[in-house]
């Protein structure tokens, strides 16, 4: 009876070590929405504000938003939009910072000096399973220029995924061919190499 | 004798079958930390500019490969000589796989902007999928920088010079000068890397 006791407690140790070890420690900062869902809400594109709605919010001094500005304190400090709070792209993690980031009050709009910067940012947020953040796609400068100083917006410019040009017309006055026979040309070249070589470098080693 | 054995059997059952789930738990783990990737995402390492990658296609660099994120309709239209099209809705999917996560090739990805080119990288990224990059500025910038370079005003420094008329030749590359010259040189390409690969190992 005793040897049972003492095997009972050996396995219940050397489980809880194993369950132990396998069990992230900080659930904080592991990811809450599946990769699939995350894709799917980048190709919603429904968490960005357009300009037309940003300069809404400033000008109405909205207050069920909230501006985030991610560039570095410095930055922050020689401008930034009225009433935007700084927190800084590369601390977004930090814990002290969640009480803002992942709240039920207020929807916080996250602005950078780029489109890439706030997308990324909020992205991963988003991936983190944070609420009530959206992003917007100008900078800084586009907002000072376009909203703040002037009402200059034009739906087109706060995009930065926006065609700014029509790239066949470009290419045709160049002097190329039509696009239509460039495609069908580079599309089966490119199929061969990726395979053959993969097999070439173990063939080699 | 039989009892004596049955705790131990038993134990090393109920051990076996908590194994059995570990492995389960560690496929959730290869993912990239949300830190690594906060790290990686606030480095420059993956941005390649559009003149480097003008630079490596027109030496016919043997690693590039260039992935077009843009939908297929867009691709169609238009599209950088040489790239491939997986459309960043379908980057899931199984059969994209073998481009997305390899160690042969440089990938990089480009759309019209840098941001959905950076998502795509960032979903690599979050499955741990390496030697994945992206074209900074995307094709916005190919057009400004690559194919109308602005010619630099009279008191720029010679170097200003310099790049403009390096960056004019590119747009005679690759906008193709004469009407043959983009055919002839998108399709013999994968060929000559193909030969190359193969001396260097039986060099080896």
């Amino acid at each position: 009876m005793r040897k049972q006791i003492h095997i009972l407690s050996v396995f219940i140790i050397c489980s809880s070590i194993l369950i132990g070890c396998t069990s992230n420690k900080n659930d904080d900062l592991n990811y809450k929405i599946s990769i699939n869902e995350s894709l799917g809400a980048i190709l919603k594109d429904s968490s960005r504000v357009s300009p037309e709605k940003m300069a809404d919010i400033i000008y109405n001094n909205n207050t069920q938003f909230r501006l985030i500005d991610i560039r570095n304190p410095n930055d922050y400090i020689k401008g930034h939009v009225p009433g935007a709070i700084n927190i800084p792209g590369h601390d977004i993690l930090n814990p002290q910072y969640k009480k803002y980031l992942n709240q039920d009050d207020v929807i916080n709009i996250l602005y950078c000096h780029s489109a890439m910067k706030a997308t990324e940012a909020w992205f991963l947020l988003f991936q983190l399973g944070y609420k009530n953040n959206l992003y917007f796609h100008g900078g800084y400068h586009y907002i000072k220029e376009n909203i703040l100083d002037a009402y200059k917006v034009n739906s087109s410019m706060g995009y930065d995924e926006k065609e700014k040009y029509d790239y066949n017309a470009i290419m045709k006055s160049l002097g190329a061919k039509s696009s239509g026979t460039s495609s069908s040309i580079s599309a089966p070249a490119l199929n061969a190499p990726i395979t053959k070589k993969k097999k070439a470098v173990q063939g080699g080693c | 004798m039989n009892k004596k054995y049955i705790f131990p059997v038993i134990i090393l059952l109920l051990l076996g079958a908590i194994l059995l789930l570990i492995p389960h738990k560690d496929n959730s783990q290869k993912e990239l930390s949300a830190e690594q990737l906060l790290l990686e995402m606030n480095g420059i390492s993956r941005f390649f500019s559009t003149e480097k990658v003008a630079d490596m296609m027109i030496n016919k660099d043997p690693s590039l490969l260039l992935i077009d994120v843009r939908p297929q309709e867009k691709y169609k239209e238009f599209h950088l000589p040489g790239a491939i099209n997986i459309p960043i809705d379908s980057f899931l999917t199984e059969t994209w796989k073998p481009y997305l996560n390899q160690i042969a090739m440089n990938n990089i990805f480009y759309s019209n902007g840098t941001s959905l080119a950076d998502a795509a990288w960032m979903i690599c990224r979050r499955q741990n999928f390496n030697n994945n990059y992206v074209l900074e500025g995307g094709l916005n910038a190919w057009v400004e920088t690559v194919l109308k370079p602005e010619k630099p005003v009279t008191d720029n420094p010679s170097e200003e010079f310099n790049k403009y008329q390096q960056q004019k030749g590119a747009s005679i590359f690759f906008g193709g000068g004469d009407a043959g010259a983009e055919s002839n040189i998108t399709a013999p390409v994968p060929k000559v890397q193909v030969k190359k690969k193969k001396k260097v190992q039986g060099g080896c």
